[in-house]
């Protein structure tokens, strides 16, 4: 071996020493969090009995995951829509089993489609409860990348998250701690928990159940810990009118519209029982919507969707006003976001005239459900 | 493959530490082999057109060698034919079609003619030009018919410059792979330095300036004044980071197993005239153009007229040659125009200039005409990044609108929230991602300034070795944190 070839080997290990360390530590913090976890390996280990919380930062994996997960579950009910419905629990239903949440936090109209044009018929759900999220019929609301979202549903399926993963994680893992979303000594928590995937899991126990649902551990404990007072109604209107962009809307949503009637044609066309329900918002924010001419179209979408449900003789229910069940929005996370228990009445109040939900679940159970629950959030422990 | 992809982290360290390893008469095989993979990462059954060139103009050099007259005048033109026949159809033919269809439409004749459904080899533009010189200079006699084939498929193939040049000449870099080039420390060092150099312009500067590029020439119409020249100036910082940043990697690649493959780029918005411009911008095509087909056909040893002919020509053909649309040719014919104009201004342009007594401070007068040249090809850039011509004039159109008023709103009220104020450059992206690509800019126009005074690389091995190597981590660390990983292909690729 020469002496420049030496040298060269010699000052290049000294040389890449900081940039092994650079990639390795994020390596070691990245695997041990299982934020490196093939997702088909997510799916299996979401089907066992043990429970499973998937709280992963840098992969986008909802898309891939819920989709992957009813074809392999092939439930007979299944939950769509955004994140406010997210906390729509197995429990609820006979066979918890063949029930999966296949929400999708930051969902679109256009994910409607996408993703029931992705599950074959042998593996399609008997009923779909679908969550009909205002915002959806908003224009600046509205995806203008469906080949983005085409990708993330069926490019990467099949494929191990793994190596995406690391590609985004590795530099955003440090962008992370230097922007103080963690520290050094959370990571001692990496490892000790094998029901916990990905770093928001074990950091913050925050994540999507076996079920579909979604548990956000950092939220819950701060809520419990810290009672309403009256104050909450400024902090409610403060969250929910500070996204002005999101949530005022043009009148034209007829391209939304449209959306869901096709969504609709194609689930009659494939047999499946659809129940569309827009799901409640804070009472104190519908009361101040009420007078305010812009969210105007949150009233008019009951006019404009009823119908489209009743031609194929579907279900539909409309909960943003929730004043009559939650009048002080005690069971609400936040003005868009109800609880479980908030959930629970919702599938309640469908239930009393859909014929179709009651072979799947009981009046009586969920009413003994409600009344057995510890606190104004949850009606389960887990 | 792409030179910022992982795969090409992978290949690289084998395929050069195979080089050396391997005995010198297994090289050029290995070599070819890697070059093989290399294309055909790309779509794989396209080396057999690669391969159909290769072999025209093997034969070709051989046969034209051994003829003298006529007969060799024919068989360069029936290669240069056939080589080109190859590009048309790939390239031109859709384009001819599409255009001749039009025109039958427009004077009632009733003809019409298919499309090719058929995706343009990567980097065909360039091997065939690279091809066709090594048949011309053989017919010309500067170079001898190279009869070893796996050798001359190297020359054609050779990875560093496969895709997108630098378009080599045979009497540059034949020799190149008979000769046996030993592991030198320094050597090797100053291409890998070349290659990070270039990674950072390709990862850090022209992909994040992609971003903000591709907001408005996608969709020109949503947008006018200072917005769409903040897109058109990144444009062009985009494209010569682009490209010159594969090339540097290109290059640096060849380096580093001891090839010395020609310049490309010698920081040409520093130029101080169109016509500088072109001797510092892609220098390996713009010499291409000049040895080739404008000295054929007279260059500048004409009457005057025949001279400004020859010169749009060149520039026209430079033009297309880029792509088969007609914002490319529009493009060459603008350059052709600048240059044209340049030469029948200059005597005036000179007066002008002692007459207001600015030729007086050289500083000012080189940075006045620094800054016209940036201005021109700048300009010119729109018509080589719109999609349509429609869209170029748009943009032409409504470059000017709302500057002035901007501009008096910026100065008229400086202590106002910036946010605002920089709207219209931020191309609806955030402000972190503008400023990241606004000092990667500055660092990298600081750089070429200091390399006025000489090779960057030459100044830093004078430097302790910590200094050296901060300045190596903070590349390699500025790529990571703050490249665009989306593997972005290069620019020139499509030609």
């Amino acid at each position: 071996m020469s002496i420049d070839v030496k040298k060269f080997i010699i000052r290049g290990l000294i040389f890449a020493t900081p940039i092994a360390l650079f990639f390795g530590i994020s390596f070691y913090v990245l695997f041990t969090s299982s934020e490196l976890e093939s997702w088909d390996s997510i799916v299996q280990k979401w089907m066992s009995d043990d429970p499973v919380q998937v709280g992963m930062v840098y992969s986008t994996l909802p898309r891939y995951l819920k989709l992957a997960s009813v074809l392999a579950r092939k439930p007979d009910i299944i939950v769509m829509g955004s994140s406010r419905s997210n906390q729509v629990r197995a429990g609820f239903f006979k066979k918890p089993d063949k029930f999966y949440n296949a929400q999708i936090g930051g969902s679109t109209i256009e994910d409607y489609g996408i993703f029931l044009n992705k599950i074959p018929t042998d593996s399609q759900p008997k009923v779909i409860l679908l969550g009909l999220h205002p915002e959806f019929f908003d224009n600046s609301c509205r995806s203008a990348d469906t080949k983005t979202i085409e990708e993330e549903y069926s490019q990467k399926f099949g494929q191990s998250g793994s190596f995406k993963a690391w590609e985004y994680g590795y530099k955003q893992l440090y962008l992370d701690y230097f922007g103080g979303k963690f520290k050094l000594k959370d990571l001692s928590k990496l490892g000790n928990d094998s029901g916990k995937i990905g770093l928001n899991a074990i950091l913050h126990n925050a994540g999507y159940r076996n079920d579909g649902s979604y548990f956000d551990g950092r939220v819950m404990a701060d809520l419990l810990s810290h009672p309403r007072n009256d104050s909450y109604k400024d902090t409610f209107k403060n969250q929910f009118f500070s996204n002005e962009i999101k949530q005022t809307c043009p009148d034209n949503h007829a391209y939304a519209i449209n959306q869901v009637s096709e969504f609709l044609k194609n689930s009659s066309s494939r047999n499946i029982y659809v129940i569309g329900f827009m799901p409640p918002l804070a009472s104190i924010i519908n009361k101040t919507i009420g007078v305010d001419k812009k969210y105007g179209y949150i009233k008019n979408l009951d006019s404009d969707l009823k119908p489209l449900f009743e031609k194929y003789k579907f279900g539909f229910y409309n909960f943003v006003d929730f004043s009559k069940l939650d009048p002080e929005d005690k069971e609400m996370i936040d003005p868009t976001h109800g609880s479980e228990k908030t959930m629970l009445r919702v599938i309640i109040s469908m239930l009393r005239d859909n014929q179709t939900l009651k072979r799947y679940t009981d009046i009586n159970y969920l009413n003994n459900l409600l009344k057995s629950s510890k606190n104004n959030f949850f009606v389960f422990e887990n | 493959m792409l030179f910022n992809s992982f795969e090409f982290l992978i290949f690289f360290p084998i395929v050069t530490a195979l080089y050396f390893l391997l005995p010198h008469r297994f090289r050029w095989f290995m070599l070819l082999i890697a070059s093989v993979i290399f294309y055909m990462a790309f779509i794989p059954w396209y080396i057999l057109i690669l391969l159909i060139t290769i072999l025209i103009d093997y034969s070709a050099g051989i046969f034209i060698e051994r003829s003298g007259g006529k007969k060799k005048k024919t068989l360069l033109v029936v290669s240069i034919i056939s080589t080109c026949t190859v590009l048309f159809v790939f390239k031109y033919f859709n384009f001819f079609g599409t255009n001749l269809n039009v025109l039958s439409n427009f004077i009632g004749w009733n003809y019409s003619i298919g499309t090719l459904k058929l995706i343009l080899p990567i980097g065909l533009s360039f091997h065939t030009f690279q091809s066709l010189s090594y048949v011309i200079e053989v017919y010309r006699g500067h170079q001898k018919a190279e009869y070893h084939f796996g050798i001359y498929a190297l020359y054609v193939m050779f990875y560093p410059q496969l895709v997108a040049g630098p378009i080599e000449r045979p009497q540059n870099l034949l020799h190149q792979f008979y000769e046996k080039h030993d592991f030198d420390y320094k050597r090797v060092t100053d291409g890998l330095k070349l290659m990070l150099w270039g990674l950072f312009k390709k990862i850090v500067i022209a992909d994040r300036l992609a971003v903000f590029v591709s907001q408005v020439y996608n969709n020109p119409t949503g947008f006018e004044g200072i917005s769409l020249i903040t897109a058109t100036v990144f444009f062009a910082f985009q494209i010569y980071c682009d490209f010159s940043g594969y090339s540097d990697i290109g290059i640096g690649a060849a380096q580093v197993m001891g090839f010395k493959l020609m310049d490309n780029f010698k920081r040409p918005y520093f130029s101080k005239s169109i016509s500088e411009f072109w001797k510092r911008w892609h220098i390996s095509l713009s010499t291409w153009f000049r040895d080739y087909f404008y000295f054929s056909i007279g260059g500048n040893r004409v009457s005057i007229p025949r001279w400004y002919f020859n010169l749009f020509a060149t520039f026209l053909l430079s033009g297309f040659w880029h792509g088969a649309n007609w914002t490319f040719i529009f493009w060459g014919a603008l350059h052709g125009f600048y240059l044209i104009f340049g030469i029948m201004t200059s005597k005036i342009r000179t007066a002008i200039a002692g007459s207001i007594y600015i030729d007086r401070f050289p500083a000012i007068y080189k940075l006045v005409r620094v800054s016209l040249t940036f201005i021109l090809v700048s300009f010119a850039w729109i018509f080589f990044r719109v999609n349509n011509i429609s869209d170029a004039f748009y943009i032409i159109t409504h470059l000017h609108i709302g500057v002035i008023r901007f501009t008096i709103n910026l100065f008229s009220n400086l202590t106002a929230p910036s946010s605002g104020k920089l709207a219209p450059f931020l191309l609806g992206q955030h402000r972190e991602e503008f400023f990241i690509a606004i000092v990667a800019l500055g660092f990298m126009e600081f750089v070429h300034s200091i390399q006025r005074h000489g090779s960057i690389r030459h100044m830093l091995s004078g430097r302790p070795i910590w200094f050296r190597w901060s300045i190596y981590y903070i590349l390699i660390f500025a790529i990571l944190f703050f490249g665009v990983f989306s593997k972005t292909p290069f620019i020139y690729f499509q030609f």
